[in-house]
């Protein structure tokens, strides 16, 4: 976990500073050279840029990220409020991703060569041509309100309804499902390529086949043997999943107006505003050790040749 | 490339029963018949013959704006279609068709160009990495790591936003810090993948033995390990090209990667989405095109997987009980 966060943090300061640009003078707004050099000073912006970033590091340590130089503010708030929409699409659009990705790819194992197996495969073909954008895109070419004018998240306060309200539900309904779909597209499909070609791996092992002639039946040969043994290649692709979802976040932010921390990540980004950045750089670097943690469990969970160190993951057969 | 090393090796790949017609064309042979790796070449194909030939043949130039077709009707109903205009224009009267083509071309040389990058980092750090060890391995993979672990699109949409406003963006109206942007991050996975490659073709006979006879070390590397790892190398770069297209899309969407007047699928879209209750017909083109490019590549990227790795596609062919 640390050694990510200091990565991730060390390489996202060195692309910023080294860009050219700073905080105080973007377009549209000419502040005298006064001024900036005693926000300079006030940022600590004058000081050389290892000293910066140790500084940046200490006072991170003490759980300070700093003030905000664009936003206003400190920046702990501006992130915590950003993040609950975000952390909700993208829960939403994983579950959905998951609960449909892998019954679609097991279907188009399992069917292989049939009918059913072919539609199934080429819908997580079709997938794969759906980055969130581009579904967003569709997505409101479908919906006959636009939903730019619908203010999905951004609406002030004295127009959102009465929670629980009927209104309240419509409105929850309708503004979660269009980003939700946007985001789940994608991963869905990733997911679902990636079942099959598990799934088809471990069809022809002789494990199965044993299963097979001992006459178990299909729904405990798919549970027992298939899934958990499927499950370890699966899970190997979560860490790109995840990069889909923090990626697809930004964009379907932007799309949808949400205010989240994708749509944060990149205005702090234009507005040069190092400190938001730094923090928010420092959120997704959480979220992918805490992940990439998860996954290594989950391992474990599924195959218990692993929990007790007696295989590697690459070394599980896989036919 | 073909030299007698690369043959041997196709030789250990082939089936026994048929003849082997060397590493590349052994591949070539599987790639072709297997279905969706001719269905991935196929659109492949057509999508760079249009990009190529597009330009030739469409009577307006991308950029150009027909100030009496202002947003002229391109919808799927054909009477109302403009004959001069196939796909319509947009609010500024340029021609959706021609503009299309000229993402497609846009796309493909982001993807090409990006890869170029990739292999030129990912092939020298991964083999360098393998083949010397110890803390050369060590720095090197440490390096990859953190790059590696953090989501690739995070660091190339910051690179791209560093640099937006900069002297060095306006050159090429974006493409170039764009390929730079995707380049610069996304050797990572080449260098993981050569790396071990490395590692494992340094157990082989071959390589021992030429050790043995006293060939120098980089030598080895460049003219023993390096071929043998062309094949992974290969797939590695055909898998990438949808992720760069990806990327390029994304980053233009964002108003990041490709500028005006060039256009690129993803700025298309965003433009689509502007315009989707005033000239619904501009969405489709572009999400449609990158689609098939999307599908096209990744298709093409699993038959060559199949193609490079017999093992696993024969594995895979056999019929399920």
């Amino acid at each position: 976990m640390v050694p990510i966060v200091l990565g991730a943090s060390i390489v996202a300061f060195t692309i910023m500073h080294v860009a050219p640009g700073s905080p105080w003078n973007r377009e549209g707004r000419q502040l005298n050279p006064e001024l900036i050099a005693e926000l300079n000073a006030e940022f600590g912006l004058d000081q050389p840029l290892p000293i910066q970033y140790l500084m940046w590091l200490a006072k991170l340590l003490q759980g300070d990220l700093g003030m905000s130089m664009s936003f206003g503010g400190d920046v702990g708030p501006i992130i915590l409020g950003s993040l609950g929409p975000t952390l909700l699409i993208c829960g939403l659009a994983f579950g959905i991703a998951v609960l449909l990705g892998v019954p679609l790819g097991l279907i188009a194992a399992m069917r292989h060569r049939t009918m059913v197996g072919r539609a199934a495969t080429a819908l997580s073909l079709v997938g794969m041509a759906a980055p969130a954008f581009a579904v967003a895109a569709f997505l409101q070419l479908l919906v006959p309100i636009n939903p730019f004018t619908w203010c999905p998240f951004g609406c002030p306060p004295t127009l959102v309804p009465e929670p629980f309200s009927e209104a309240w539900f419509a409105d929850l309904a309708q503004s979660w499902v269009l980003p939700v779909i946007a985001m789940a597209a994608l991963p869905l499909a990733q997911i679902a390529r990636h079942t099959k070609a598990s799934v088809l791996e471990i069809l022809h092992s002789d494990y199965v086949r044993t299963a097979h002639s001992k006459g178990l039946r299909e729904d405990r040969i798919v549970r027992v043997h298939l899934l958990r043994n499927a499950a370890i290649p699966i899970l190997t692709i979560g860490g790109t999943i995840l990069a889909l979802l923090v990626t697809g976040s930004i964009v379907v932010e932007r799309v949808f107006g949400v205010d989240g921390l994708g749509n944060l990540y990149y205005q702090s980004i234009r507005a040069r505003d190092y400190n938001t950045l730094m923090a928010i750089t420092v959120v997704y670097a959480l979220v992918v050790a805490f992940a990439n943690a998860l996954v290594d469990i989950a391992y474990g969970a599924v195959d218990p040749r692993i929990r007790d160190g007696i295989v590697m993951a690459e070394a599980v057969p896989g036919g | 490339m073909a030299d007698a090393r690369i043959a041997s090796v196709g030789d250990q790949l082939a089936s026994p029963e048929r003849r082997s017609r060397g590493f590349w064309g052994d591949a070539l042979r599987r790639l072709l018949r297997s279905p969706s790796g001719v269905a991935g070449l196929v659109i492949v194909l057509l999508i760079t013959v249009i990009a190529l030939i597009g330009p030739l043949v469409i009577p307006w130039p991308y950029y150009e704006q027909d100030l009496e077709a202002v947003l002229a009707y391109g919808g799927p109903i054909p009477p109302f279609v403009d004959p001069a205009h196939l796909l319509g224009t947009d609010r500024l009267g340029r021609d959706q068709l021609a503009r299309v083509v000229d993402g497609a071309q846009v796309s493909l040389t982001v993807a090409l160009v990006a890869q170029l990058v990739v292999v030129a980092i990912g092939v020298p750090v991964g083999l360098m990495a393998g083949w010397r060890g110890g803390k050369t391995e060590t720095a090197l993979m440490r390096f990859t790591d953190i790059i590696g672990t953090f989501p690739d699109l995070l660091f190339i949409i910051m690179i791209s936003a560093a640099v937006v406003d900069t002297p060095l963006f306006t050159l090429q109206n974006g493409l170039l810090t764009t390929f730079i942007a995707i380049g610069l991050i996304s050797w990572v996975g080449t260098a993981r993948l050569v790396r071990g490659q490395t590692l494992s073709l340094k157990q082989k006979e071959d390589i021992e033995a030429a050790r043995a006879i006293g060939v120098p070390e980089n030598t080895i590397a460049r003219r023993h390990i390096l071929p043998q790892a062309m094949g992974p190398i290969t797939v590695a770069v055909s898998i990438g090209i949808p992720m760069a297209i990806l990327a390029e899309s994304t980053l233009s969407f964002l108003g990041l990667g490709v500028q005006m007047p060039r256009a690129s699928w993803g700025a298309l879209i965003d433009i689509g989405i502007d315009n989707i209750s005033t000239a619904p017909w501009l969405i489709w083109p572009p999400v449609i095109a990158l689609g098939a490019a999307l599908i096209g590549f990744t298709l093409l990227g699993d038959g060559m997987r199949e193609a490079f790795d017999p093992r696993a596609s024969r594995r895979s062919s056999r019929r399920p009980l």
